[in-house]
């Protein structure tokens, strides 16, 4: 099964992302989701998106949140099963919770084994910091983090080809790690094997600021692809839909 | 380079609370300074960023020196971190790591034509009821799979009843049928001692040179774990000294400590949504203290039972009242702990 996490600063929408994507997949307003994976728990969810709570204070995600859904391929017969994964934000505290720090060091293992990753940005805030800036260290750092994927394999590539009995020795311990992270048996790209096709979802496009942020954003990012996020008069399934699909037709490096 | 900070060594790090994301970012930059942290209660944490050529040197170092192995065979799946999740047990999960590292280790050696030896990972279980044996044996089948070990992952979980037969021959047939189920994945007898109870001339004993003859056989298509209480499983290995010298892997499952049982216990009530006041977890801690040793070594079902019995008396105590709020129902107090198991 393909695997897609979400990720992102504080308020960015990723849980409002998910119902987003869910509701449209499966025209349900309800589902059951896996909470804090791995654990045998999981609880029914209302995905009907309230966008009156928006001017509200929004409810904090502490855990993972995973999801599978079918998804098609335009309107051909062609189907993929995907787990969606909701995740707490990333910023600079920590948490006296041991549950959710755990659920944050899930989210980095989680970046590193997901074939795909949305990064949601709420760019409003980006639009409203005067200058260049906006973008929080943990939205830097997990663009930094995708964007050097082209570098880990050739890291990988140049381990894996290496062949005096002086590299065999110094590599083996990476060599074991990349066959781990990129073997294993679900089907899933991993850490070396292949690295996570990456998006950045332009969110909360519909507040004031936003379409400065956008384009703040598209700058401060560049090479990277942008979508715009759900919005009360447009969804954005289709485009995140083939990113997905993009994604799981990628050929490992 | 990019990154050479191994993974793993970030997630334990934020799983400790020692560093915050943002931190974590930085370490997979290159940035190896991890600062010791001693107040976490969500406290910002500005990332000093070294130089650039300072993050190079460090870099180049690291790849100089041959990298502590265990740092990284460790598969990153949902297996391990559920192994990792686990209360306690420390001791277990680094001999699990070990292992897998081990073999992992071992397969390339052979890839790449050192000599390696054949890893054996047919493993004994000891401990009292509730330590967790079943548990890790189920996680250790997924860890195995996602470690590229065993090719399935599954667990097959037999008791004397599944494998000794009622006529001659039929205990032979019924076991080979147990191993093949188990093929690519783990087989775990439980209560194994209960094999060699009847003597002689019961069946048992045809079970175990079933058992032993597969071992040898299919060494590497999968790995059986013979399970049971600590004085019991340790008669059963003098029983048969052959055993012994089979199962290079002995791992104790310690009975939990007081506190552990109370982590334990709050996480069986988070996943249920229910939660302990103060007072009900002292009178937890109380109860778990002033149980004697028999009942102790009931471990977590001990809590389980514990907790069934409190969630049955709070709804009694719902029950009789008019307006009950959505902090009534999640609550477990004092009162609903009060009794002592019986």
């Amino acid at each position: 099964m393909n695997k897609c996490v979400i990720v992102g600063g504080k308020k960015a929408g990723k849980t409002t992302l998910l119902m987003q994507i869910a509701a449209g997949v499966t025209g349900k307003s309800q589902l059951t989701l896996e909470v804090s994976p791995g654990r045998s728990h999981s609880r029914t969810e209302s995905l009907r998106v309230d966008w009156r709570q928006f001017d509200q204070e929004p409810a904090e995600t502490r855990e993972i949140h995973k999801i599978v859904l079918p998804l098609r391929a335009g309107h051909s017969s062609q189907q993929q099963m995907w787990a969606l994964y909701d995740t707490p934000a990333l910023n600079d505290s920590i948490s006296t919770d041991y549950r959710a720090r755990q659920a944050v060091a899930d989210v980095f293992r989680l970046l590193f084994s997901c074939r795909a990753v949305l990064h949601v940005v709420d760019v409003s805030r980006v639009g409203q910091h005067r200058g260049s800036g906006g973008l929080s260290e943990a939205d830097r750092g997990i663009y930094w983090l995708m964007s050097h994927k082209d570098k880990w394999s050739s890291l990988r590539k140049k381990i894996m080809q290496a062949d005096s009995p002086k590299d065999e020795g110094r590599f083996a311990g990476y060599r074991a790690m990349f066959h781990l992270f990129g073997n294993n048996n679900n089907g899933n790209h991993n850490f070396g094997a292949s690295n996570p096709s990456y998006c950045v979802v332009a969110n909360k496009m519909n507040l004031p600021w936003a379409r400065v942020g956008k384009q703040k954003l598209t700058e401060e990012l560049s090479g990277t692809t942008v979508l715009t996020g759900p919005t009360r008069r447009q969804s954005t399934m289709r485009r995140i839909r083939d990113f997905l699909f993009t994604s799981s037709k990628m050929v490992d490096a | 380079m990019p990154h050479l900070v191994a993974p793993d060594k970030v997630f334990a790090l934020l799983e400790d609370g020692q560093i915050s994301a943002t931190r974590a970012f930085s370490l997979l930059r290159g940035d190896t300074t991890v600062p010791a942290n001693t107040d976490v209660h969500n406290q910002s944490e500005k990332a000093k960023d070294s130089p650039a050529d300072e993050r190079t040197e460090s870099a180049s170092d690291q790849q100089q020196t041959p990298p502590d192995v265990s740092d990284f065979v460790w598969p990153g799946g949902d297996a391990a971190a559920e192994l990792s999740r686990l209360v306690g047990l420390s001791e277990i999960k680094v001999t699990v790591k070990e292992t897998v590292a081990l073999a992992t280790i071992q397969k390339y050696r052979g890839k790449v034509g050192l000599c390696n030896e054949q890893t054996v990972l047919h493993m004994v279980f000891k401990g009292n009821p509730g330590t967790g044996k079943t548990t890790v044996a189920r996680i250790l089948a997924k860890i195995f799979c996602e470690a590229d070990i065993l090719e399935q992952g599954h667990l097959v979980e037999v008791e004397r009843a599944d494998l000794v037969g009622e006529y001659i021959g039929h205990t032979a047939q019924r076991t080979r049928q147990k191993v093949r189920d188990a093929l690519g994945g783990i087989l775990f007898v439980d209560e194994a001692y209960s094999l060699a109870r009847g003597g002689d001339k019961d069946f048992g004993k045809e079970a175990i040179d079933t058992l032993v003859k597969a071992m040898e056989d299919k060494k590497d298509e999968f790995v059986l774990i013979l399970a049971g209480y600590n004085r019991e499983m340790d008669w059963f290995l003098r029983q048969n000294p052959g055993l012994r010298s089979r199962f290079p892997l002995h791992l104790k499952f310690p009975d939990y400590s007081t506190e552990e049982l109370v982590q334990i216990a709050e996480l069986m009530l988070k996943e249920r949504q229910y939660r302990l006041t103060p007072d009900a977890r002292e009178r937890l801690v109380h109860l778990l203290e002033a149980s004697d040793d028999s009942k102790r070594s009931g471990n977590a079902r001990l809590v389980r039972n514990i907790l069934e019995r409190a969630i049955r008396k709070q709804a009694l105590r719902l029950a009789s009242k008019t307006a009950i709020s959505k902090d009534d129902l999640m609550l477990l107090t004092a009162a609903d702990l009060k009794e002592k198991m019986p």
